[in-house]
């Protein structure tokens, strides 16, 4: 074949095991800034890139989800399958595969390199982490390694930035060199025994390369799997099944013992292992954090520490800024004309956004720890601890990743549930990752611990504040774990399936990956600040100021703003949900509050500081916390916001799936069309049912108990 | 009317149109493709 001409455009598809460094090579081949993670899972759907050459000419890359091989049994791999073989919903066939492989764990990488081999498409092999290899003493023969597997092989750190240059270059010429092929031969009885079933996996049109590859893995595959859902191709696997059988053959294990037969070989040739393993210090740390009884308390020692750092580290700056915004509210309130737009500005938008603004700071603590934890590799570790539970509970384990991007948003995590293949396990996954407290509770969270938990210490270094948090993320966590196993006997039985779970090395975080991921955080959260909340608030705003109540001079300047806001529209509104709210000890303002933050939860803050604003325009400097706590009964004079409401509150927003994007993401991931919308109206109904029945028996039991009922 | 009530009053109509028009992505989102969550784009 001859070489792409200068200026011409090459396609080239990225895939390779989760955490071998993938995206981080994405990265550095096309300068974007795809997500990172030490676990694995992160990418879930394909993102392209560009790759400009010097020659005029581009690579377009794609970067595939990460998976242990190609099938088109689970929806991410099928996903790799359909692209490596030009029939996904656009037909964007690579003109070279990208193989990225980690060199600490080549041997269980060969494995899918072996399958992508079989397809015949011009493939390079990106060797990456050879810096960790290295160091732990593990030789490799490069030149011995591309004469076994006939592709060209380069050594790559993607995280420096090392080995780019030739790997373009390789890519760049890969379309010259011969197809890649099977380097490893079946038993002839197998090949006879298999060649019915792979006819009829090309005659559903499959590719006779990928019919080859697909008809070995099903030999293995559950009789769920997504491959065997035509009759014709379920009943030529039985056959083959049967034949193989007769001859000797274990069906189950034809796969796997030719390829890591193969991969062995190559291995023998080409690695050479140190003497003795190294790392002992890595499997030292393991001993302890995931001992059975010591792994969840260094867990929970970990998490307690990360919650309270949120508070402790982000006060000074959650103090600067809202000095500034009281400044400002007060500056424009003194430079601007009294009237309608200036209570627009200072009552509306200020106040309301203003109030969310505020946590900035603990936004982006809070992923800074948990980026830390990510690329450290203590993630996967938790993933370990959580695995045992979730396994007790009849979770799949694939369940975690998706689980633990929920922490952060809902809706990756429900997309990310296209990496688990039983489409059950995939629906309870689906219907319980909006239980994990997301990012957008931390606002509401923050304002109400800071406000009426006092921070009196518990442990060194854990204040009541910290454990009040921690709580929260916690109870969320567990009752998903709960509700995950109340689904998986009842509505959506299933049997448990395990997971192969892979330790990472620990590594030292990258300050500049920690960068990025945390600037991407706070760059969303402002975003959001600035659009969807600034709008609300806005919204919000004029709700609570029209319709116009004329001004009675027996009232004061305070009970006339107060009889305003209860004549306005949202006033009214208010009052209509309140019988809703009582039982749960909310007033209308919270009832109200409530209602609007369905669009994000964020918005229960902003609300709450508009209807402050415009109740309180007499001090455009107060910040809503210190509000909420001078908050006073018109009649009794008692404070209207105790310790234990806040407690109610925060668990009813544990619970309750107040976000229009997850119900979206719902009905899409679990459908589509009625049956997708059935599922979303389940999810919303029991969480909202949840959300109800524990608050009002946290504030039941919290009065019978007479806790946290003052100021 | 003040025009500065009709101002404020321009603004909260643009604030509006501008929700009306993402609650319709999302209601479509959940019909058809693409998620509609800013924490994840």
């Amino acid at each position: 074949m001859l070489p792409p001409a200068p200026g011409e455009t090459l396609r080239v598809a990225i895939i390779g095991n989760p955490n071998t460094g993938k995206t981080t090579l994405f990265n550095a081949l096309t300068g974007l800034r795809q997500r990172v993670g030490n676990f694995a899972g992160v990418t879930v759907e394909r993102v392209e890139g560009q790759v400009r050459l010097p020659d005029g000419g581009q690579l377009v890359v794609l970067d595939l989800p990460g998976s242990y091989s190609l099938s088109a049994g689970s929806p991410d791999e099928r996903i790799a399958l359909e692209v490596l073989l030009g029939q996904g919903r656009d037909p964007w066939r690579p003109d070279v595969v990208l193989v990225v492989v980690d060199a600490v764990h080549l041997e269980r990488n060969l494995f899918l390199a072996s399958q992508v081999m079989e397809l015949g498409l011009p493939m390079v092999l990106a060797l990456n982490q050879v810096d960790a290899a290295e160091s732990q003493g593990i030789r490799i023969d490069v030149p011995e390694l591309i004469h076994r597997l006939g592709v060209p092989v380069v050594p790559t750190v993607a995280k420096r930035g090392e080995g780019i240059d030739p790997l373009i270059r390789a890519v760049r010429t890969a379309t010259t060199l011969p197809g890649p092929v099977r380097r490893f031969a079946l038993p002839a009885a197998a090949d006879a025994a298999l060649a019915p079933l792979v006819a009829q996996l090309t005659a559903t049109g499959l590719p006779r390369a990928g019919a080859a590859m697909e008809a070995l893995r099903l030999l293995a595959a559950p009789a769920d799997d997504g491959g065997l859902a035509a009759p014709a191709v379920a009943a030529a696997r039985d056959t083959a099944v049967a034949a193989l059988t007769a001859a000797g053959l274990p069906p189950a294990r034809l796969e796997s013992s030719a390829r890591f037969g193969w991969i062995g070989e190559v291995m023998a040739a080409a690695i050479t292992h140190p003497a003795r393993p190294a790392a002992a210090w890595s499997d030292r740390i393991d001993a302890v954090v995931l001992h059975r009884v010591w792994g969840p308390a260094v867990f929970l020692l970990v998490m307690g520490l990360v919650f309270q750092g949120v508070f402790t580290w982000a006060q000074p700056m959650m103090d600067g800024i809202e000095g500034v915004l009281g400044q400002l509210g007060g500056w424009v309130a003194a430079a601007m004309p009294d009237g309608t737009l200036e209570s627009l500005v200072v009552d509306g938008v200020i106040a309301g956004v203003g109030a969310v603004v505020v946590f900035l700071p603990q936004i982006a603590i809070l992923f800074a720890f948990i980026g830390v934890l990510e690329h450290s590799g203590y993630m996967a570790r938790a993933a370990f601890l959580m695995d045992r539970l979730m396994r007790r509970v009849g979770l799949h384990g694939k369940s975690f990743i998706p689980m633990l991007s929920g922490y952060a948003c809902a809706v990756p995590g429900i997309m990310a549930t296209r990496t688990i293949e039983a489409p059950r396990d995939r629906l309870v996954t689906i219907l319980v990752v909006p239980l994990m407290s997301c990012s957008a509770r931390l606002p509401v969270y923050a304002l109400l611990i800071g406000a009426f938990i006092p921070a009196r210490p518990l442990l060194p270094g854990l204040s009541l504040q910290g454990a009040t948090m921690l709580g929260m993320y916690l109870l969320g966590t567990v009752t998903a774990l709960a509700m995950a196993a109340l689904f998986k006997r009842t509505l959506l039985r299933g049997p448990v399936r395990p997971m192969i779970l892979e330790l990472p090395p620990y590594r030292w975080p990258s300050v500049r990956s920690l960068a990025v991921s945390v600037a991407q955080r706070c760059q969303l959260f402002l975003r959001r600040a600035g659009t969807v909340i600034l709008a609300l608030s806005i919204v919000l705003w004029a709700m609570a100021t029209w319709p116009r109540l004329p001004l009675d001079a027996a009232r004061t300047p305070a009970q006339q703003q107060e009889a305003q806001l209860a004549h306005s529209a949202l006033g009214r509104a208010g009052h209509a949900i309140e019988p809703l709210v009582r039982p749960l000890g909310f007033d209308w303002k919270v009832g109200v509050s409530i209602a609007a933050s369905f669009a994000a939860r964020e918005v229960f803050v902003s609300t709450m500081g508009t209807i402050y604003g415009v109740g309180d325009a007499e001090h455009p400097e107060a910040a809503l916390a210190e509000r909420l706590r001078a908050e006073r009964h018109p009649t009794t004079g008692a404070p209207v916001y105790t310790p234990l409401m806040a407690v109610a509150l925060m668990v009813f927003y544990v619970y309750a799936l107040m976000c229009m994007s997850t119900v979206a993401v719902t009905v899409r991931e679990a459908g589509g069309g009625r049956l997708g919308w059935t599922w979303a109206g389940v999810q919303f109904g029991y969480m909202l049912v949840l959300a109800y029945g524990a608050s009002w028996l946290v504030l039941a039991v919290g009065r019978a108990m007479g806790w946290g009922t003052g100021a | 009317m003040s025009g500065d009530t009709l101002l404020a009053g321009a603004v909260v109509v643009v604030a509006a149109g501008y929700l009306a028009r993402l609650a319709w992505r999302a209601w479509g989102a959940g019909r058809k493709s693409a998620g509609g969550c800013d924490h994840c784009r």
